[in-house]
């Protein structure tokens, strides 16, 4: 109960800063996405429950602040990558640094993809923007990460 | 049975994910409901009640910058604005000639974009004004460039726009010296598309695109965009063109809701 408390609060936290710091930090339409970030360690701390439980709750509320044609179209990728990364938490002492890091780069490369591609369902996109607003999203996520997590270790809870 | 019991336990992470995805897709399928709406408004209200900092890092940064550009826009319109009451002038007088009833100018409520919500790609728009600004659904939402989008969902101190970059943003438009009317659709990004242009029409790289006037939201000859390039397909009888929409969802900070089309204060 208190572990779920303290997931809302964060998430509780994140959100003005998503709604409010990061259209200040975005690159061309991508905004960086503060609550997969937040996802991402909480999920490989408290394992795939958890991550999928919050994956889904924080994708909808994005959604919900966002437009209403792409309802679901957050909280199905987070949902897999709240169970992709809470994969890491059984994991994290086995794998090396190298290989923990192309994993969350793969989970967030593959939130970006579903994400973009529902995006652009329906619209005569052209394929090279939309490949280059896919890497710049993974890439901006991952290195926010990957950077974070040589300050804020990523580590698996002991609950 | 037991041994379901415990294949569905040592499952139970894999089922509730398919529980999530089903869940997010059947969302994605039926998210124009009206159940769907009303989340919206919900949100629009908590937006619309959360104090927004008076000051942000973006005014900082941009602040000298932008204040040269509005500085050179002000004289650039007061040039312009000398010029239109001149041209206004000799409007009035044409239409008195030709016994055209004096239009009245529309009413327009100034709003600030205090949301562009919480997704990594900018889809909606959300404004410090509702209700209580006599605000209401399908109202058109302008920029000084150009046309926004229109009023979706309205609580009383905030109104989610729907953006005309929004996939599902359909409006009829004129473009062209012949004034050639279609149907304007958002591509991706900052550009259009209109369909259901002949191709043998006049038209060229440049044109502006207005609204047609066909439409009970839209009043005629709002600006909308651009031609970019008109694409001639071998074979069919209309062409595509591609159109750079003027209005900016990503840096608009102040728009205007038109309140009403005529009889204004």
């Amino acid at each position: 109960m208190a572990t779920a408390l303290k997931l809302l609060l964060v998430l509780v936290v994140a959100f003005p800063a998503q709604l409010y710091l990061a259209p200040l930090l975005r690159i061309g339409n991508i905004r960086p996405d503060f609550i997969l970030i937040i996802l991402v360690f909480i999920s490989s701390r408290y394992g795939r429950m958890a991550g999928i439980l919050l994956g889904f709750a924080a994708g909808l509320s994005q959604d919900v602040t966002g437009s209403l044609s792409l309802l679901g179209a957050n909280a199905l990728p987070k949902s897999i990558v709240g169970y992709t990364v809470g994969t890491l938490n059984g994991n994290l002492t086995v794998w090396t640094p190298r290989v923990i890091n192309l994993y969350i780069f793969g989970s967030i490369l593959g939130h970006a993809i579903i994400y973009q591609v529902i995006m652009v369902q329906g619209l005569a996109a052209p394929m090279g923007k939309v490949m280059n607003n896919i890497l710049l999203e993974a890439l901006m996520s991952s290195v926010m990460v990957i950077g974070m997590r040589y300050i804020i270790p990523l580590v698996a809870s002991k609950e | 049975m037991r041994n379901l019991f415990e294949l569905l336990f040592y499952l139970k992470e894999l089922l509730l994910l398919l529980l999530a995805v089903l869940v997010s897709l059947t969302l994605l399928l039926t998210s124009d409901s009206e159940q769907a709406v009303a989340m919206q408004g919900v949100y629009a209200n908590i937006v619309g009640a959360v104090p927004r900092p008076s000051l942000d890092l973006s005014d900082l940064i941009s602040y000298k910058a932008e204040n040269q550009t509005l500085r050179q826009r002000l004289i650039r319109y007061t040039l312009l604005n000398a010029e239109l009451a001149d041209m206004a002038r000799e409007n009035q007088r044409l239409r008195r000639m030709l016994g055209f009833t004096e239009s009245s100018p529309f009413r327009l409520q100034v709003a600030e974009v205090i949301s562009r919500g919480a997704s990594s790609v900018l889809s909606t728009v959300t404004l410090n004004v509702g209700a209580e600004q006599e605000v209401v659904p399908n109202q058109p939402v302008l920029t000084l460039d150009g046309l926004l989008g229109k009023t979706l969902t309205v609580a009383p101190e905030a109104t989610v726009v729907h953006l005309v970059t929004d996939r599902n943003f359909r409006l009829s438009v004129k473009v062209g010296s012949q004034g050639l009317r279609g149907i304007l659709r958002p591509l991706y990004g900052s550009e259009g598309e209109i369909i259901g242009i002949s191709s043998n029409g006049d038209i060229v790289p440049g044109d502006r695109v207005l609204t047609s006037g066909f439409s009970d939201i839209y009043p005629k000859n709002l600006p909308v965009g651009e031609v970019l390039e008109v694409i001639n397909i071998p074979g069919e009888s209309y062409s595509r063109v591609r159109v750079n929409l003027y209005a900016d969802p990503q840096n608009a900070e102040h728009v205007f809701v038109m309140i009403s089309r005529g009889d204004g204060p």
